[in-house]
């Protein structure tokens, strides 16, 4: 299953495209840790309130990382 | 009972009110040699032109200061009531992982000897400001191994926050006594919730923040590298480290005030004599605002370093958004006074002064949130004024309040009413006497060691000295209070305040304390002083000694031996090069190696035994989870935030260079690929190492985990031989690197893979202990908990894969 | 702060001081409403002998929470809108007759370029009555360009250029006035300069015709 999808990233990867290439490969990159974080860590089996552990560390990093770079201005 | 007797008990014990007392007396240390420190600014600063103090002596003062204050002394001392008193307000026998605790308090300990030994090491400690600004704090220009020290000392209190944070949000959610619903735990202990919340997602960006410094300062990176050194064009280091610091920066001073105002929150009703006012909309107030919105007011620290105009005003408006909460909180509190019968004790008299200088550091903050009027206040007096009165005057006087509180619970013992007030009256005059003028001092610089005789800053900094010393002063009362108490207090009897909360409902603590004939009267403080003759009458027999066995007060050596080795190891690490520090390496990594495989062995032999776990407990809302995924999901969300924190950081240096080597130039992409596909291979396996032992097949389970291990150790070994090809050859790929961008994009590399790839490699230490565990048939379809959560911190390391493989292979 | 000398107020400090009066008014006002609601609370309801039982206790009301955000809403929206019409003491202001002059500070003194290339050492010297826009960075560390009596103030950060503006309004030499704000090692407390107005002419005859 993710074995796929990594090989996906690498053809990508190969064909030269330009800065298109950043949203793919992010795409594929946040769809795999879902995945992961889903099926693997069973998250889509635990009550909401674990869920919340793992979401709320992400929506403050997004907060972070769009200040940040809004910042460079 | 021995002195050896007593000191075991003392440095091996995990029960949650020993470490509490432990955390107590120790934070109580941190804070005199704080304390002194400030005062001998204070000297140097009440002529103008002194020369009491140097400024390389007075930089180290304030820096040190500011650090051991925070760190040392205002958090541990609400984490020593947290300790104390969580588990007692819940009904619990104890925190949710003993051992942890323990290490927890260790850990502060050593890293707090750490950061006061660097005072002796040539060069000094730090001096660059707790705050640490880059590119003052790197090599370049605070060499030596004192601020290396020292940084290091405030990883490990770092390190020990995290453990305690996961350890208590595994308490309160897990602990609770039947019938305890979420909605009735006592105020302090939901302070304490949101306080270690907090604690979780802000340490972490600290972590990473100062683990940059700490690669830049020992193994020369360059991410925080002064432009005139490293010239890369378009990035900005003291702007990285501004955003990193101050993300933690600004929820850390909540965390540090929020004990306090759980304290506030539990011991009003009793003085006044009615119930909270609003206590849903303090609590609501406090979680769905402060917490959230505490995480994105930081950039109100940055308004002068060139952020856009849109940005500035952003924080402007959420800084001010987060007052309202505050006000909400401050007005209800208030509002708890009127219609009340009240009775001014000491601990109500310190309540009010905490809400009064609350009051006033808080209106100084509105000032501070606007752009425009920071262009005068920042850097100034002005500031230290207004964090001092809430980081001291709502802080410590809400603390102080609980002290005296909890004194009669912790002592079996009344400490003196008259002193208490006199103490109360003498600090708040002090107190003000102290900051008030700085208020007026918005042109004088911070952080100067010495200034010129203009306008009336020698009379305003005169003022405040000697106010300083009244404060001091006050304390010497506070102290002279708890050692007569202590001595010679009259016993206090179980509920000196007729309190409804739970910790009061014995002498010797809640219905679920260890059974009474280990529980002495007074509470273990008690036992060490003269008891009245009265009360000893009362005890149990037995209580006249300590217990004898270990076994019932679990007590374990592992937590401090570890955190002596981790201590000696980093400590010569700080001192290296030369032999004594290597040696002090090497024994360290001996003891915590040694100490680790102890504790492992413990839990195979099944030697320790934490206090049982109530079979009905009230666990909302994590009902159907078991107490250690709790606490692992705790963890892992705080890794998140961690490896979060650096690949945002990694994120902004990219956005930032103007240029970047590509990575086909730099790395073997195909082999990097495969690599990639081994560790998610090991992903499955570990899966299927699951769905075996759910199934009971043990023997399935060790082949999928000696698999996983395989393939661990195939990723790990790749990994080495790729790093050995990228810093050999005609142009290393290194931090040391000619090309100031390659150094870079070296630099930021290794940090963040190397950290990935030792968490695989601590994966795989555990690994082997899961495979010896099962080896012996350790693990069955019901009890494999361990498992479980060891999957999901696989599967979180292969998460963080997913998203460094193609950000540093790919883009 | 400290230009009570000045007799024609330079436009940055009217802009500051009107803002911070504001703010003073209402966060002294609050701090006292409260402050004195608190004392006038504890001292009312202080237990007495002989007093009867305590009164009922109705839960606290949504209309009183509504209330408290309504009110602090109110005056912190007044005071943000004030912040952000007085912006222009940070905004730039572009045109024509400005003077630009690049400050450079270092471990433990400012430089002064000028525009026409000349440089001095601890000592600004501008023009009077024209808007000055200094461009600032720092050869080194972090450090922080803050004149007091101007009420203007911008980090100096290495690799980084901040600009602040100010027109002073009257000649003097203002000793100490220019200082660092922001730690930068052991010679921070001396990092001062001292900020000379001039004639126009004056300016223009010492630093070349570049200005202007």
């Amino acid at each position: 299953m993710l074995t796929a999808v990594v090989a996906e990233v690498i053809t990508f990867y190969s064909v030269a495209s330009p800065d298109a290439q950043i949203a793919v490969i992010s795409t594929l990159a946040t769809s795999q840790a879902v995945a992961v974080a889903v099926f693997y860590m069973q998250l889509k089996d635990e009550p909401g309130s674990i869920r919340l552990f793992a979401l709320v560390g992400v929506m403050f990093l997004a907060a972070l990382l769009i200040a940040m770079v809004a910042s460079l201005g | 009972m021995g002195t050896v007797e007593w000191l075991k008990h003392w440095l091996f014990t995990t029960d949650h009110k020993q470490v509490g007392l432990l955390y107590f007396f120790t934070s109580l240390y941190f804070g005199i040699v704080g304390a002194v420190l400030a005062l001998l600014m204070r000297v140097q600063l009440s002529v103008p032109n002194n020369n009491f103090l140097e400024a390389a002596y007075y930089n180290q003062a304030v820096t040190m200061h500011g650090l051991i204050m925070i760190f040392w002394f205002l958090s541990p001392l609400g984490i020593a009531l947290f300790n104390y008193f969580v588990p007692l307000q819940i009904g619990a026998k104890d925190l949710a992982f003993p051992r942890l605790n323990a290490l927890t308090y260790w850990l502060f300990l050593a890293g707090g000897l750490m950061a006061v030994f660097s005072f002796f090491v040539p060069g000094g400690s730090a001096a660059a400001g707790w705050t640490s600004y880059e590119p003052l704090a790197g090599p370049l220009y605070s060499p030596g191994p004192g601020p290396t020290l020292t940084y290091l000392g405030l990883m490990l209190m770092a390190a020990s926050v995290t453990v305690g944070s996961v350890n208590f949000v595994a308490t309160i959610f897990w602990l609770r006594k039947p019938g305890l619903k979420l909605m009735d735990m006592p105020m302090f202990t939901w302070f304490a919730l949101f306080t270690i919340l907090a604690m979780l997602f802000a340490f972490p960006s600290i972590i990473a923040a100062f683990l940059l410094v700490l690669t830049d300062r020992l193994i020369g990176t360059v991410l925080y590298a002064p432009p005139s050194v490293l010239g890369v064009p378009g990035i900005d280091p003291s702007l990285l480290w501004d955003d990193l610091f101050w993300f933690f920066g600004h929820p850390e001073v909540y965390i540090v005030l929020l004990p306090a105002f759980g304290v506030i929150a539990n011991v009003t009703p009793a003085f006044t004599g009615r119930p909270l006012a609003g206590k849903s909309w303090i609590l609501w107030s406090t979680a769905a605002i402060v917490l959230p919105i505490s995480f994105g007011v930081w950039m109100h620290h940055m308004f002068l370093t060139g952020i856009p105009s849109i940005l500035q005003e952003v924080f402007d408006a959420s800084t001010e958004v987060i007052s309202i909460p505050f006000g909400i909180i401050v007005i209800m509190f208030v509002l708890s006074m009127v219609k009340g019968r009240i009775q001014f004790k000491t601990p109500f008299l310190f309540v009010v002064g905490a809400l009064v200088l609350f009051t006033i550091g808080g209106v100084m903050g509105v000032f501070l949130s606007s752009p425009v009027l920071d262009r005068v206040f920042n850097g100034s007096y002005f500031v230290v004024s207004h964090f001092h009165y809430v980081m001291v005057g709502a802080t410590i006087f809400g603390l102080f309040a609980g002290i005296y509180y909890w004194l009669p619970k912790m002592t079996g013992k009344m400490y003196s009413e008259k002193l208490g007030k006199l103490h109360f009256a003498v600090s708040f005059i002090g107190f003000n006497v102290l900051y008030a003028p700085m208020m007026l001092l918005s042109d004088m610089p911070r952080r100067i060691f010495t200034y010129q005789n203009i306008g009336d800053w020698a009379q305003l900094n005169g003022i405040a000295t000697i106010g300083a010393f009244i404060f001091a002063g006050a304390q010497m009362i506070v102290a002279y209070n708890l050692l007569h108490t202590w001595f010679r207090g009259a016993p206090a009897g179980p509920n000196p305040w007729g309190s409804p909360d739970l910790e009061w409902s014995s002498p010797a603590g809640s219905p679920q304390a260890p059974a009474p004939e280990l529980e002495p009267v007074g509470g273990w403080i008690g036992q060490l002083s003269p008891a009245p003759p009265a009360a000893q009458a009362a005890a149990p027999p037995a209580a006249a000694s300590y217990p004898a066995a270990g076994h019932a007060l679990h007590l374990s050596s592992r937590p401090l031996t570890l955190s002596a080795g981790v201590m000696l190891f980093l400590t010569g690490a700080a001192l290296y090069p030369g032999l004594f520090p290597l040696a002090l390496m090497a024994v360290g990594v001996a003891i915590a190696a040694y100490s680790l495989v102890a504790w492992a062995w413990d839990d195979i032999r099944d030697r320790f035994k934490g206090p049982a776990e109530e079979a009905d407990g009230n666990r909302w809302p994590f009902d159907a989870v078991p107490k250690m995924k709790v606490g692992m999901w705790a963890f892992l969300s705080s890794e998140i935030v961690l490896f979060g924190t650096l690949l945002g950081a990694y994120i902004f240096i990219r956005e930032a260079a103007l240029s970047w080597p590509s990575p086909s130039s730099i790395h073997d992409i195909p082999l990097a690929t495969a690599n990639t596909l081994v560790l998610v291979s090991s992903g499955f396996t570990m899966a299927m190492a699951v769905h075996a032992i759910r199934k009971g097949d043990q023997r399935g389970l060790l082949a999928w985990l000696a698999a996983t291990f395989v393939l661990g150790s195939t990723f790990i070994g790749v990994k080495m031989s790729e790093w050995v090809g990228l810093i050999s050859g005609p142009t290393p790929f290194i931090p040391g690197s000619a090309n100031p961008v390659t150094a870079l994009a070296a630099s930021v590399y290794y940090v963040i893979v190397g950290l990935h790839g030792a968490h695989v490699i601590a994966g795989l230490i555990i690994l082997v202990y899961l495979m010896a565990r099962t080896a012996r048939g350790g693990y069955t379809k019901e009890s494999h908990m361990t498992i479980e959560n060891f999957a999901l911190y696989w599967a979180f390391v292969e998460i963080v894969w997913c998203f460094v493989f193609p950000l540093f292979y790919l883009l | 702060m400290y230009s009570g000398a000045l007799s024609a107020t330079p436009p940055t400090v009217a802009t500051w001081t009107f803002l911070f009066h504001w703010y003073l008014v209402f966060g002294a006002t609050a701090a006292a409403v409260v402050i004195g609601a608190l004392l006038y609370a504890v001292v009312r309801y202080r237990m007495r002998r002989g007093k009867a039982a305590p009164l009922d206790h109705k839960p606290t009301g949504w209309k009183v929470v509504l209330a408290i955000i309504v009110i602090m809403g109110v005056v912190l929206a007044g005071a943000g809108y004030q912040t952000f019409a007085a912006f222009s003491n940070i905004n730039i202001p572009n045109g024509p007759g400005t003077v630009t002059i690049k400050v450079t500070g270092f471990q433990w003194g400012w430089n002064f370029t000028y525009p026409d290339g000349k440089y001095d050492v601890g000592i600004l010297t501008v023009p009077v009555d024209k808007i000055v826009i200094l461009n600032i960075t720092s050869k080194d560390v972090y450090h922080a360009f803050g004149i007091a009596m101007l009420d203007v103030k911008e980090d100096a950060i290495p690799g980084k250029v901040n600009q602040l503006w100010f027109n002073m309004t009257e000649t003097g030499t203002y000793v100490d006035a220019i200082r660092c704000y922001q730690l930068c090692g052991i010679g921070h407390a001396y990092m001062i300069g001292n900020l000379t107005v001039v004639s126009q002419a004056a300016w223009n005859a010492t630093y070349g015709g570049t200005g202007g």
